[in-house]
């Protein structure tokens, strides 16, 4: 009986030693010997234990695996992983109130009893935490606390949503937030005010600091690591207000029972929710206690026969008397008209007829509302043959509309817009501006710059961890129809290696220290980082490599 | 009448525990005295601690009824970035608290906990809850998918767990050699059903097409599984809604959509909707199996004709992989109202009608309808079927549920039969 066992054995490690399917004996050996070490801490540089790290890679071999793994910091906040495969790692962490973000390159293992090693810092995330009360001084349950951000987009500042929390049964609230900026707090009680507003106790909205509006409240700024900002709010007595509405939709204008709204209070140059919903049985609307002001309101029609009829009606509803509304919807807008095409090179590519025809026209989302997307029916891209020179696409909603142009196997760009023989300044249509928009030009022009642009080095600043973010934006002024570009790279010279229109841009490149994501639209932004941004003109062809100096990852407006 | 104070619920009007009273008001004056007892509600909190005792943050914590026996939530909670959660407003009962972790920390290392009993008694407080978490890392599993096209190098699968409509899932994108052998690490053990997602390289779009593969089981250790692709099963059709002719009815509303709901044996329900006007519909992603069709308003019948102005109701449909089934459906409104008057019993001192609970029972259970103070009582709805109806000045719903009762009131009891679209009335004698 032994005999056969150590037989058997004997068998089992011979087939071990032979190479695994798929991996030919030629191929260098795969050596599963590799240990990468590295510490969690604090942005203090004070160990963290406890915080969970994943290494996630594929092996270096002719079929990759993946390779997963997990262990957590001990308590000098050192974590290891051993008998590692040859391949390349990148890592991930995750701790209770800690955010982390992976910004370095990931970690090669090759060659026999191989050693990586990485440092992860997780900073704390902002906390915004109080207690919301109503007039009497009692604690309001199921009070909604939004957090509202500015933010830009194709150069237009808007007031964008951020995370939100309900209060529990003490009124006590608590939003961890992701991204540090300037946060507006505003606080309402839908269910015991609007649309129930006959309720006792009906409530208001207030923005903190127990202000009943957004442009005379005080914005929260919010930064990793900071104590956890406490935040107390009383809800004042809903106003006298009332606002009854009517929809009509469709052709007939007919009461529309399935249409989607949104109700808008517009101050300044801002408008935020103020409440929404659908109706059903009734053909609009009515709300008792909506802060006084004045109001935008978005519909859409989701019922089958006049889907994307969209309707948008603005009305001042005051304190201590009734206000009425009625939004009539309209249809969606075709888009549509021709392509020019500006001296193109004397031979275009060939292209196999699988490819399809070469020229692409892509409509982006719209911008701006937030509350009107193109969906069903509508044709967001269109591909035409070269012989062909009419397009169209939609319909669509109203919204800012932002065109993007390709030529297969050409380096052609969107130079131009007209409309009716009228050249317009940007690559945006705003489409809540008297139409029609079925008369448009799109002068497609060949011929893309190419430049490379790189990150020079600051003595031993320029570390193996250091990363860029690299920001490319075209010149408002002179070259509305330029390309925009933002991504990171580990510095060098080739941190930008592409084509883009030819023209007048900007560049600047910031070395990221912390997790500090920005909007890079903001034009306070690119004042505040005045002198490291580069000008330069790029024109079509190759042009001279592009030099920056990398401005400090410090504080920048947000 | 109900009463709404935050942290209490209603249980009680005038002592009588069973049901909320209803009020005929309509005369002038005062009409009624009402008493209204209070009681505290519950609350939970506590934390979610991984296997180091570390707080983990954005982990669902569901309470779920455990004399329901269901698997549907009553609350939930979600941990902060502290691990705190809290749940408040529990009414006394035996509950189960269950972790539904959500995403883990990577693809295939998922946090796991187990459900844990709790029984709350009126306003009881549990403080310092923990619910326990651990890491557990997927397995690595070979097979081989049959059928592919030729030259399939990339498909995506994706497995769902039975018995649920929206239970946990994965997706894999997975390499297939020429003979559609793949291998694929991180998946959770348990059973699946499996799903082949490939995107169609022949048309422009390039939509994904969704071929079912069958149920697997994936054990740890697990050899190879062999899937093939099932042939798809298609229900499709139209309905032809006859709304109802009365408008005193709630709910019904002419021209809306209607909601078909097929359930599976397995429990599982799939819903379609039929838009007007012409009231298509069609089921997508159904597995091959016996399927019931209801329409999900209430008091709609659907039938399907079997001669000329012949209908029958919809029993089981059976669906094979391959079927296409096209169904034409009648779909009718069948409301009766069912009008009741309790008469006080014979000799009671209170000559005088009052409020009373009514029992309506079919197959041992019995509902509760609370009438007003002059013992009257309107529903708007029951399904066909035959009854039994008896009134109690008050009684709970354990009793109502206990047969023993329902012998012991005798003569009281009356029984009845109710067709669907029939109003009718009843007198009752309460029982003493």
């Amino acid at each position: 009986m032994r005999t056969v066992f150590l037989f058997v054995a004997l068998v089992v490690a011979a087939r071990a030693q032979q190479p695994p399917p798929g991996l030919s004996p030629q191929e260098p050996k795969l050596f599963s010997d590799g240990v990468i070490s590295g510490t969690v801490t604090d942005s203090r540089s004070e160990p963290l234990a406890g915080a969970w790290v994943v290494l996630e890679g594929y092996t270096r071999s002719e079929k990759p695996e993946r390779i997963a793994r997990h262990a957590s910091s001990d308590a000098a906040g050192s974590v290891r992983f051993a008998n590692l495969p040859n391949g390349a790692y990148r890592f991930t962490a995750q701790m209770a109130g800690r955010h982390f973000e992976w910004r370095g390159p990931s970690v090669t293992l090759g060659g026999a009893k191989a050693e990586g090693r990485f440092d992860l810092v997780l900073p704390r995330k902002p906390v915004l935490t109080g207690r919301i009360f109503d007039e009497a001084g009692f604690p309001l349950e199921r009070a909604r606390v939004q957090t509202l951000r500015h933010t830009f987009n194709d150069g237009v500042q808007f007031l964008m949503r951020g995370e939100s929390a309900a209060t529990d049964d003490r009124g006590i609230f608590r939003i961890v937030l992701r991204e540090p900026g300037r946060y507006w707090l505003m606080v309402s009680h839908t269910e015991r005010s609007f649309p129930f507003g006959s309720a006792p106790r009906s409530t208001g909205v207030a923005f903190y600091p127990n202000s009943p509006d957004l442009l005379t409240a005080t914005a929260v700024e919010v930064a990793f690591d900071q104590p956890e900002q406490t935040l107390d709010l009383t809800l004042p007595v809903a106003p006298a207000t009332a606002l009854t509405s009517a929809i009509v939709s469709g052709p007939a204008g007919k009461p529309c029972l399935q249409c989607r709204y949104s109700l808008r209070r517009i101050e300044g140059a801002f408008s935020y929710e103020i409440v929404g919903g659908a109706t059903s049985r009734e053909p609009g609307f009515n709300y008792f206690g909506i802060p006084p002001g004045l109001y935008r309101i978005y519909v859409e029609d989701q019922g089958v026969n006049n889907l994307g009829w969209w309707g948008v009606a603005e009305t001042v509803v005051a304190d201590g008397r009734p206000s009425e509304a009625l939004i009539a919807t309209q249809p969606p807008m075709p888009i549509s008209g021709k392509i020019v095409l500006h001296e193109p090179p004397s031979e275009l590519p060939e292209l196999s007829p699988e490819a399809g025809d070469p020229i692409r026209i892509n409509l982006g989302q719209p911008n701006g509302s937030d509350f009107f997307s193109m969906r069903g029916r509508s044709r967001s891209h269109v591909q035409l043959p070269f012989e062909e020179a009419e397009f169209s696409l939609g319909p669509v909603p109203p919204g800012r509309y932002r065109f993007q142009v390709s030529v297969q196997g050409a380096s052609a760009y969107l130079a131009g817009i007209s409309r009716q023989g009228r050249p317009l300044v940007s690559p945006v249509l705003d489409l809540s501006q008297p139409g029609p928009w079925t008369n448009l030009e799109l002068h497609i022009s060949f011929g893309l710059a190419s430049v490379e642009i790189g990150i020079a080095e600051q003595g031993a600043a320029l570390g193996e961890e250091a990363t860029y973010r690299l920001l490319i934006a075209p010149d408002d002024e002179t070259n509305p129809f330029g390309q925009r570009w933002d991504s990171t790279c580990n510095g060098g010279e080739h941190c930008f290696s592409g084509s883009l229109p030819p023209g007048r841009y900007r560049a600047v490149a910031i070395e990221q220290t912390g997790a500090s994501p920005q909007n890079f639209q903001n034009p306070e932004t690119w004042q505040a980082l005045g002198p490291w941004v580069r000008t330069f003109t790029l024109t079509a062809g190759e042009n001279p490599a592009v030099q920056l100096t990398s401005a400090p990852g410090a504080s920048l407006p947000r | 009448m109900g009463a709404d104070c935050p942290g209490y619920r209603l249980i009680s009007i005038n002592g009588r525990r069973s049901a909320l009273a209803t009020y005929d008001c309509s005369q002038p004056g005062p009409c009624a005295q009402a008493d209204l007892t209070l009681e505290p509600l519950a609350v939970i909190e506590g934390h979610v601690l991984d296997s180091n005792g570390m707080p983990v943050e954005n982990i669902g914590v569901e309470l779920r009824q455990s004399a329901a026996g269901s698997r549907s939530r009553f609350r939930r909670a979600v941990s902060d970035d502290r691990g705190y959660f809290r749940l408040f407003h529990l009414p006394p009962g035996d509950y189960d608290l269950v972790p539904q972790p959500g995403s883990g920390l990577a693809e295939g290392i998922e946090w796991k906990g187990d459900p844990q009993h709790l029984s709350l008694g009126p306003g009881d407080v549990i403080s310092g809850a923990q619910v326990q978490l651990r890491l557990t890392q997927g397995v690595e599993i070979s097979g081989r998918i049959e059928g592919l096209a030729p030259g399939t190098r990339q498909v995506t699968l994706l497995f769902q767990r039975p018995n649920s409509n929206s239970g946990r899932t994965f997706s894999k994108q997975v390499e297939v050699d020429e003979e559609g052998r793949f291998k694929l690490s991180g998946a959770q053990l348990g059973r699946y059903e499996v799903d082949l997602l490939l995107r169609n390289t022949q048309t422009p779009s390039g939509e994904m097409t969704r071929t079912y593969l069958g149920p697997v089981e994936i054990i740890p250790a697990g050899g190879g599984l062999t899937l093939a692709p099932r042939e798809p099963v298609v229900l499709r059709g139209a309905l032809n809604v006859e709304w109802p002719q009365r408008d005193d009815l709630p709910g019904v509303a002419e021209g809306a959509p209607v909601d078909l709901m097929a359930t599976g044996e397995d429990g599982v329900r799939r819903r379609a909707t039929a838009q007007p006007p012409d009231y298509r519909f069609e089921f997508l992603g159904l597995r091959p199996g016996s399927y019931r069709l209801t329409p999900s308003a209430r008091g709609a019948k659907a039938e399907r004709q079997v001669g000329d102005d012949q209908w029958e109701p919809l029993g089981e449909i059976a669906l094979n992989g391959g079927d296409t089934v096209d169904l034409d459906l009648r779909v009718r409104f069948e409301f009766g109202r069912l009008s009741v008057l309790v008469r006080p019993p014979p000799g009671s001192r209170a000559a005088q009608a009052a409020h009373y609970v009514v029992g309506i029972r079919t197959d041992g259970v019995a509902r509760l309808f609370p009438t007003d103070q002059n013992g009257l009582l309107a529903v708007n709805y029951i399904p066909s079927g035959d009854y039994e109806i008896c009134a109690w000045p008050d009684i709970s719903v354990d009793d109502a549920n206990n047969s023993a009762i329902w012998r012991k009131a005798g003569d009281s009891v009356r029984k009845f039969r109710h067709d669907e679209g029939v109003d009718m009335e009843i007198t009752l004698t309460a029982t003493p």
